[in-house]
């Protein structure tokens, strides 16, 4: 299942949705607990989009 | 947010328990505190900050109750306590704060320092503590927004027009998120997802691609730094320009005055001159008296002398080539040169005696014919004499009645400066300000210059690195990741932007309403990016910014207040169907402290016929006068009342009304 | 020439007065005269014509001196003074040739000197008496200068005139110039 990963495919929407609402969470509850820093911040939402380009549903 | 209740404990004038519930009924929302100037009102609203944040501008810094500490013996403690009950975000909080004082043999001190305390009720009913204090009360009403709800009639000039508001407001109207979201992935950064995401592809490992690495790291560093400087640069640029209007009205207001002391400069210059002068003069009169004094006053004596003289007929009578001692020898011999007899007592000899007076050393024509000389070289003399004293003398009277019409003015313009500001001072300090100013901007310029610059060099060095991968699986995958998340960024950036730009049209709308029916007149309010309010009057085809009386500034600045409120309140839906959750914020109250002082009776009404619908909560604490105008308008709306007894100027009882 | 040759002291009271009437190196006394010498040759002047003689006073303790060396050095204007004074002065009842005589030939004769500069030092203290009691109710610099110009002022009005006509014969016949003492 090498095409998701071919540079020449277009982009799944499904995954784009998902990870913009996944994101967006992230970052409101961030604003309320404001328990995580930038740079753990930025460390999830990196592992949110390598777990989201690599499904396979 | 809905605030249920404040309890105070010895808190300044509220000595004891005391306490007030806010009305919570969204109908009738309005709380209404009455009390006179000094009865305590401003400290109300001022403990609000106080528990929140630790900070109030009290005048003085004890904060207990006067009666209380007198009551104080050596060794005794007493707790100073405020506590605040409100809702936010469907959870009950309390916020609490103290101080403890104690008596000492040298007075009574604070003991310990105010520390908050937070809770919040679990459903069960119990209390639980919250750790992150400060950063929770944060969230739920951000100190730079507080100026907004806890609201000091006084201030209301400098609240929508001179801070940079942008923050705050994005804060409120959900914007945060947004823009947190963009900072997280920016692929500019070498720090964010993306960035990290590059970093983490296989590079041909030979130090070119490791030292591209670090370069774009480093330059990701001065980008940060450069941004950092950057508020801190326009931070002070914006004091200096406040001050620089500060001073530039002051200057205006004394403009007058500065003319006045100009003026009185110049005074005191020609003053000083001329009296230099005057003492010149003076010592010219006096060197002139002195100098030919002779020659002027024996003018009478010369001029008899002369007629004298002339009467005498002195003149060169003497025989010539002879001289005394010849004649003496002739006397002595006894017998003249014609050979005549000369004997003692007869006439020959007293004439020879005679001719002898004409001789030298007896001949006295030349002595005259000097003395002569003499005269009328004085005589030339005396009549500049008496001309220059003359003239030193008027002059000396001139320069003493110039000296004193200047002294007359001078007393004058002091009279009417006394107790004015000195002008100048405050003028040496604006054209400071303009030239730190100037210093700022430039700096200002050559940072974003080099902040530009760094932008395109990364971009570039990236490239670079891009080019450096080598094709390999993980580099594959890694891709993908980078496209969808360049992919979300633009998304959330495109979104952020017309946000933004809708939230501004939508308050600039909301804020106009309000402001319409608060004020009749062909005003209009206008918003720029940065969020700063503007009035323009439509002149014509043209709008223009106005000069505005404070009655004015006051409504413009209610109607921002009651427009980012009304907002606030508002749900900003996101167009997504997949987004179920709105990007909302929560409502605020306002609390407000003396809110009608500055503004006139029609203005009064207008602003109260509008209160209640754009906050949730309405708190107000007013004097009797101004609310007895207000409450014709707003008074059904009004679910508590309370007013302030003042027993003295170190007690005063919160009363409810019924 | 034998006078105007040494010290000369002023004694008594007319010290005192000319003490006030001379400005000192420290600027105190009236700022009229700048020097003693400046006293001396005015006051022989003045005492003249207000007719004013006086004899050297012993009243109270005081005197100036002045040096020889500035004696010498006006002798110039000592002797034109001098000059004047004794042509002019008709008390001793010497005719006008008798009166040329002492001024300009009595310089080397003992006898007569000693008469002559007695007549002219008593001219001297009268002036000093005679400036002192013009002056002496000044308190500042300015009354001191508005006097200066009343006394100039009133003189230059006083000889311009055909007055001065009335004065000569005065002079001659007496003593009563018309310039009056106020």
């Amino acid at each position: 299942m090498t095409s998701k990963l071919d540079a020449s495919q277009p982009l799944d929407e499904k995954k784009l949705n998902r990870l913009k609402l996944d994101i967006l969470t992230l970052e409101r509850d961030n604003l309320r607990t404001r328990e995580l820093t930038n740079d753990e911040m930025v460390e999830k939402i990196r592992k949110l989009i390598e777990e989201e380009v690599m499904k396979c549903y | 947010m809905l605030l249920r209740s404040i309890r105070f404990k010895n808190f300044r004038q509220y000595k004891g328990d005391q306490s007030i519930e806010f009305s919570c009924d969204p109908e009738r929302n309005v709380t209404v505190i009455l009390g006179d100037n000094t009865s305590g009102k401003t400290t109300i609203v001022q403990a609000f900050t106080w528990v929140l944040y630790g900070s109030a501008n009290f005048s003085s810094e004890d904060l207990l109750n006067l009666d209380v500490a007198s009551q104080m013996r050596v060794g005794d403690k007493e707790k100073v306590e405020v506590d605040i009950c409100l809702n936010h975000d469907n959870t009950e909080y309390i916020i609490s704060r103290y101080e403890e004082y104690v008596c000492t043999g040298n007075g009574i001190h604070r003991h310990q320092f105010s520390s908050p305390k937070l809770f919040y009720k679990q459903p069960d009913g119990q209390l639980k503590t919250i750790e992150k204090v400060d950063s929770t009360i944060q969230k739920i009403l951000p100190k730079e927004l507080s100026n907004y709800f806890f609201f000091d009639g006084e201030r209301i000039e400098t609240i929508s027009s001179k801070q940079d508001v942008t923050e705050a407001v994005k804060g409120l109207l959900g914007l945060t998120v947004l823009s947190n979201a963009m900072s997280h992935l920016n692929p500019r950064s070498s720090k964010s997802v993306i960035g990290k995401f590059r970093s983490s592809m296989d590079v041909d490992s030979s130090r070119k691609a490791e030292n591209l690495l670090q370069q774009i790291e480093s330059l990701t560093d001065r980008r940060e730094y450069i941004g950092t400087e950057l508020a801190n640069v326009e931070d002070q640029i914006k004091h200096y320009e406040g001050q620089i209007e500060l001073t530039e009205n002051i200057l205006r207001e004394h403009q007058p005055t500065a003319i006045l002391q100009r003026k009185r400069e110049e005074l005191e210059r020609n003053i000083k001159q001329e009296k230099t002068a005057l003492e010149d003069s003076k010592k010219r009169l006096f060197d002139g008296f002195n100098r030919n004094a002779i020659g002027f006053f024996t003018q009478p004596m010369m001029k008899k002398a002369l007629e004298c003289l002339d009467d005498a007929k002195v003149s060169d009578k003497g025989i010539p080539d002879m001289n005394a001692s010849a004649i003496d020898y002739i006397i002595q011999r006894g017998i003249c040169i014609c050979g005549e007899v000369i004997e003692e007592g007869s006439s020959r000899h007293a004439h020879l005696i005679k001719e002898r007076d004409y001789l030298p050393p007896q001949f006295i024509g030349t002595v005259i014919r000097t003395f002569k000389e003499k005269i009328s070289m004085y005589q030339s003399f005396s009549e500049p004499y008496y001309e220059n004293l003359k003239s030193s003398y008027q002059e000396i009277i001139r320069c003493k009645t110039r000296i004193n019409d200047w002294d007359d003015e001078l007393l004058d313009i002091c009279d009417r400066i006394k107790g004015k500001e000195d002008v100048k001072k405050h003028e040496e300090n604006l054209q400071d300000y303009k030239n730190r100013l100037r210093k700022l901007a430039s700096e200002k310029d050559k940072l974003i210059e080099e902040n530009a610059k760094l932008v395109g060099e990364i971009e570039r060095l990236q490239r670079l690195h891009d080019s450096l991968a080598i094709a390999s699986e993980k580099n594959t995958r890694i891709q993908s990741y980078i496209r969808y998340a360049e992919a979300i960024y633009e998304w959330i950036k495109t979104t952020y932007e017309s946000r933004q730009h809708e939230i501004r049209q939508q308050l600039e709308t909301r804020v106009n309403n309000i402001f319409a029916q608060m004020y009749h007149g062909s005003r209009k309010v206008t918003i720029n990016e940065k969020f700063n309010v503007t009035l323009l009057t439509a002149l014509g085809e043209e709008e223009i910014v106005t000069d505005e009386s404070r009655g004015l500034e006051t409504v413009k600045n209610f109607a921002f207040i009651a427009g980012l409120v009304d907002l606030a309140k508002a749900k900003i839906k996101e167009k997504t169907e997949d987004l179920e959750k709105p990007l909302s914020s929560e409502p605020y109250p306002l609390v407000m402290d003396a809110p009608f002082s500055n503004a006139d009776e029609k203005h009064v009404t207008n602003i109260s016929r509008i209160l209640p619908d754009i906050a949730e909560q309405v708190i107000m604490v007013v004097m009797a006068k101004d609310w007895g105008f207000a409450e014709t308008v707003m008074g059904h709306r009004v679910g508590k009342k309370y007013y302030l007894d003042k027993k003295s100027e170190t007690l005063t009882y919160i009363k409810e009304s019924v | 020439m034998i006078m105007f040759d040494r010290d000369y002291q002023i004694r008594g009271k007319h010290a005192t007065y000319s003490k006030y009437l001379v400005k000192h190196k420290d600027n105190t006394g009236a700022p009229i005269f700048n020097r003693f010498i400046d006293i001396y040759m005015i006051g022989a002047i003045m005492g003249f014509m207000h007719g004013k003689r006086a004899e050297e006073d012993n009243t109270v303790k005081d005197d100036v001196s002045i040096l020889a060396s500035t004696v010498i050095a006006e002798k110039d204007k000592l002797q034109f003074i001098y000059r004047l004074i004794m042509l002019l002065d008709t008390n001793s009842g010497l005719t006008l040739e008798e009166r040329i005589n002492r001024a300009f030939r009595d310089d080397s004769k003992e006898e007569t000197i000693a008469d002559n500069m007695k007549l002219f030092h008593s001219y001297v203290c009268g002036g000093i008496e005679y400036l002192y009691e013009k002056f002496k109710d000044c308190v500042t610099n300015d009354d001191f200068i508005d006097r200066i110009y009343q006394i100039v002022d009133r003189f230059k009005a006083d000889i311009d005139n055909n007055l001065y006509e009335t004065a000569i014969k005065n002079i001659i016949d007496g003593w009563d110039y018309a310039y009056v003492a106020e």
